[in-house]
């Protein structure tokens, strides 16, 4: 499987006239001045970002970031005023109507926020509907949408309709109607921010534990830190149109760019935001302290790893990596100094 | 309003008192019919009565029948300055004997001629049809073009006295045997029209027609012969179910004014003119071609004559009368200063000549156009038509409850149904539901794709929203005279006219209903690789469903109410009746009818509705 994306220079001006506009853009008009003398909205400026293959990227930003418009520039439901969007080595900027509908059904399927499910098809036939657009049989698309049905837990709920389901179980289907597409890209477009935080969390299970199976290319688009934090591999920041900063979860809480990601950082659950292996690595070793101690996963949140450490009555940790082979020492303390929130810088 | 009145009162003050006679003769209604040689004299009345006697006229437009028994019920109008006799004799001698009207002149000294005609263009061709004998032996030559391997013949148009006459002659020389179906042409402009399209496209033209005319005027006719009035038997062929028809023909008509006693009595002066009101044929034909050849109003011919013809009205009135008849002129007060009238009617007739012309030149490669469209309709009427009628109704009703699955609805229709078969409206309501049913057939067919193509496009929307309320808004009569130039009377033109007005409503729900889908749904479709025509078909389409089939609920309804507007021009059916009832006042056939109408209304109505919510509750279980 594959599915690498690369963003080159994507800019994006909603507008009567863009092509004047993004000249004006690049002389260097603001947003704000762009919108005040012509009217036109730069949504995207510039936007250079490098998604991997079977990782989940994530892209955080407030309403107004552009995050949105950037979603629906990789699969081209909004045409870029600017730029390529390469995916596998393909610009799908140059596709053709017929090519890029092509793509559409066998490479990339999208989770909207609002479900977007066909209220008047049956869960089976939603799930179903990206088989039915690339003209597979009845019989078998029902089979393979059976078992995407049963892979999100909505059994028993095949010949229901959306607006009988409660808002988790309607995002489930459209979790299981872009699975059971079987592309290798997965654009999920703020997919739980219509939830509640109980569902939320328990979707962002689903998620996590269908992607340590699946490895597919997702990109995320949320607007919630806490969630970019627990579900990317890598995390990048937008504002106003254009990319702050580009990073590894840890680097985003422990390095931030700006202090508008500093600000945002601030807010976060630290203990469960950051892995014991993120503070590792900056290097906390003291080689004074006891060499014995319970073993801490290097993948597991610190409020985790206190709660473990607190539990066995033990105030040293040996942090291990997945083959159990010894990575590191760390103490409660450290562990608990790292959890509280730093001061704000100024 | 309480501001305005006073000056109002001012005003008619004002102008009462500057003409001293209007105080003497007073107001005065004349029924001003609606064929030409009637509305002439009437406005010759009002011109008289108005500059010679001070009296106020109004015009009120009138038929026979209605304008006879609001003279004898109510007193209104005062004058009915020419009625043909054998048209209401019953009810005219009724009114006369119970002393509420008198008949003061006879307008056409002459007298009227009825008759059965054949254009002279035919008898060039065939010089032997110049009698019933020859016509009625070549039913090939005036091919009905809905009825197959049949000769057409145009009888009266419904509730004209001589739609009966011309019944009970048609059994007398034995039309059906001969191969001829008697069609009715809806209305006098029908029939008219149907004349005028035949001298046109020198078509053929088999039926009844009358003079001192405008048609007859300008086209040239030929009575056919071979047919002699006979009065011993007379009096049964008038009649309706008359049991012994025997071959007859039409007597030189008494065509005669009337007024009301009332008015005999209270302006005696305008009285005595008005018995004295005479011309001859020959001064009618020759001021109607003018009229026609002018295209002007029928106030414009009576000027025309005025001007034209002072021997003859002169003789109707006291000099002292006749001098003030005379030197009135224009008022530029009272009259707008319009467009010369006779450049105006230039305007119009050009304009009018450039579409005859074109009629002349498609007008038969159009009409062969429709071919399809009329075998279909005629087809599927004479299959609801030749069908046992249980085997119908059963299907009826299978379908309903099909469609609608609510035994009470069902149950209704079925009701309906055989209330309307018990009433003998059944053949009459089988046309009006195959024309319906084709009719809407069509306008889906059509209207839906247009209403997707608005919904894709806003600069056709911006086109073709306007031209909607055109359609639903220009009086239907406006479209129903190029229509039936182009296409004469009968189902096709009548089925057209029904589309016009019956389609905007699909068209703007079907718009409608696609704009209000859902822009995310849409989108995910679009996102998952859906072609044009699966996103179409298989998203857009069934959520717009509720609202099209409000749009298509909405044409069929306003179908039937235009079904008895499509009756004027030759379209049986359940409208017919109405017509009919509406000319004569037969309140019970209209009421029957109406309901007949109402029925298959409620029937289509509740159906469909059943039906739509039938398959919304089908997608959510």
């Amino acid at each position: 499987m594959s599915g690498k994306i690369e963003l080159r220079g994507l800019t994006k001006i909603f507008g009567p006239e863009p092509e004047m506009a993004l000249k004006l853009a690049r002389d260097g008009l603001t947003k704000h001045q762009l919108l005040d003398t012509m009217g036109h909205v730069l949504a995207l400026k510039d936007i250079d970002l490098d998604i991997e293959a079977e990782y989940i990227h994530v892209v955080m930003g407030l309403s107004g970031s552009g995050k949105s418009t950037l979603i629906r520039l990789v699969n081209r439901l909004i045409e870029p005023t600017a730029g390529s969007v390469t995916i596998d080595g393909q610009d799908i900027t140059k596709f053709t109507a017929n090519e890029l509908m092509e793509f559409r059904r066998q490479k990339i399927a999208m989770v909207f926020q609002r479900f977007a499910l066909f209220p008047h098809k049956n869960v089976r036939d939603n799930v179903a509907y990206g088989l039915e657009v690339q003209g597979i049989e009845k019989k078998v698309r029902h089979t393979r949408a059976q078992e995407w049905i049963e892979r999100v837990g909505l059994t028993g709920y095949e010949g229901r309709v959306p607006a009988e389901l409660s808002g988790g179980m309607q995002q489930r289907v459209g979790l299981a109607r872009a699975l059971c597409a079987g592309a290798e890209i997965l654009l999920m477009d703020e997919p739980f921010g219509a939830l509640d935080p109980l569902i939320r969390c328990e979707m962002q299970d689903v998620l996590l534990a269908l992607q340590a199976e699946l490895q597919k290319t997702i990109l995320f688009i949320t607007h919630d830190l806490d969630e970019a934090l627990r579900l990317g591999d890598r995390v990048a920041i937008m504002r106003d149109g254009n990319l702050l900063q580009d990073a590894s979860p840890e680097d985003v809480v422990l390095r931030p760019a700006d202090s508008h990601i500093a600000e945002f950082v601030q807010g976060i659950n630290r203990g469960r935001a950051l892995t014991v292996r993120a503070i590792l690595s900056k290097g906390h070793i003291d080689p004074h302290i006891a060499t014995s101690g319970p073993h801490i996963p290097a993948a597991m949140a610190l409020e985790d790893a206190a709660a473990l450490l607190a539990r066995e009555g033990a105030a040293t940790g040996l942090v291990v990596g997945p083959g159990d082979q010894v990575m590191g020492r760390l103490t409660l303390a450290e562990i608990t100094q790292a959890m509280t929130r730093p001061a704000v810088p100024a | 309003m309480r501001f305005v009145s006073p000056i109002i009162a001012a005003l008619i003050v004002l102008a009462v008192g500057s003409s001293a006679h209007a105080a003497e003769c007073g107001a005065v209604r004349i029924a001003e019919m609606n064929w030409g040689s009637a509305a002439i004299v009437a406005n010759i009345e009002k011109l008289i009565l108005e500059k010679g006697y001070g009296c106020r006229v109004d015009l009120m437009a009138g038929d026979t029948v209605p304008t006879l028994t609001s003279m004898a019920e109510r007193d209104e109008p005062d004058i009915a300055p020419e009625l043909w006799i054998n048209a209401a004799r019953d009810v005219i001698e009724r009114a006369v004997s119970e002393k509420r009207i008198k008949v003061s002149n006879k307008v056409l000294s002459d007298g009227g001629i009825e008759g059965w005609y054949v254009p002279k263009h035919m008898v060039e061709q065939h010089p032997e049809l110049t009698t019933l004998e020859a016509v009625l032996m070549r039913p090939d030559l005036f091919p009905d073009s809905e009825v197959r391997g049949k000769g057409r013949f145009y009888t009266c148009p419904a509730g004209w006295a001589c739609q009966i006459v011309n019944d009970n002659l048609i059994k007398a020389y034995g039309l059906e045997k001969s191969g001829f179906v008697a069609f009715d042409p809806g209305s006098g402009e029908g029939l008219a029209a149907a004349i005028a399209k035949a001298h046109d496209r020198k078509e053929p033209f088999f039926g009844y027609y009358f003079g001192p005319t405008a048609v007859l005027g300008r086209y040239p006719m030929v009575r056919l012969a071979g047919m002699n009035h006979d009065p011993a038997s007379w009096d049964c062929m008038s009649k309706p179910n008359c049991a012994t028809p025997r071959p007859n023909m039409y007597p030189l008509a008494d065509v005669i004014g009337i007024v009301t006693a009332r008015f005999a009595e209270s302006a005696p002066e305008a009285f005595a003119f008005v018995q004295k009101v005479a011309w001859p044929n020959a001064t009618v034909g020759a001021l109607l071609a003018w009229q026609e050849e002018k295209r002007a109003t029928a106030a414009e011919a009576a000027e025309h004559f005025i001007q034209t013809e002072e021997s003859i009205w002169t003789a109707w009135v006291p000099d002292e009368v006749a001098a003030k008849v005379r030197i009135a002129g224009p008022n530029w007060v009272s009259d707008f200063p319009a467009m010369d009238p006779m450049r105006l009617r230039d305007l119009e007739r050009s304009i009018d000549e450039g579409y005859r012309a074109f009629t002349r030149t498609y007008g038969p490669s159009i009409e062969h156009l429709f071919d399809p469209l009329l075998v279909l309709l005629v087809a599927f009427e004479e299959l609801l038509l030749a069908a046992p009628w249980w085997l119908v109704f059963a299907t009826l009703v299978a379908l309903v409850h099909l469609a609608g699955r609510n035994w009470k609805l069902t149950l209704g229709v079925a009701l309906a149904f055989l209330a309307i078969g018990y009433l003998g409206m059944w053949d009459d309501t089988m046309r009006t539901l195959a024309i319906i049913s084709v009719s809407t057939a069509i306008a889906i067919a059509l209207g839906i794709p247009i209403g997707v193509a608005m919904a894709r496009s806003d600069r056709l929307r911006a086109i073709v929203g306007p031209l909607l309320d055109v359609m639903q808004t220009l009086p239907i009569f406006v479209y129903l005279i190029p229509v039936v130039m182009l296409l004469g009377l009968g189902k096709v033109p009548g089925m057209i006219a029904v589309v016009i007005y019956s389609i905007p409503p699909v068209i703007r729900l079907t718009d409608l209903g696609l704009r209000l889908v859902d822009k995310d749904v849409l989108e995910a479709a679009d996102a998952f690789g859906a072609s044009w025509r699966q996103r179409l078909l298989g998203v857009q389409l069934p959520l717009a469903l509720p609202n099209v089939m409000a749009g298509i609920n909405q044409t069929i309804m306003l179908a039937l109410s235009m079904v008895v507007i499509a009756s004027m021009i030759g379209v049986r059916g359940l409208g017919q009746p109405v017509l009919r009832a509406v000319t004569n006042q037969y309140f019970a056939v209209g009421l029957f009818y109406g309901a007949a109408v109402v029925a298959l209304a409620i029937m289509f109505d509740r159906t469909f509705q059943a039906y739509g919510r039938r398959i919304q509750i089908m997608r959510k279980s």
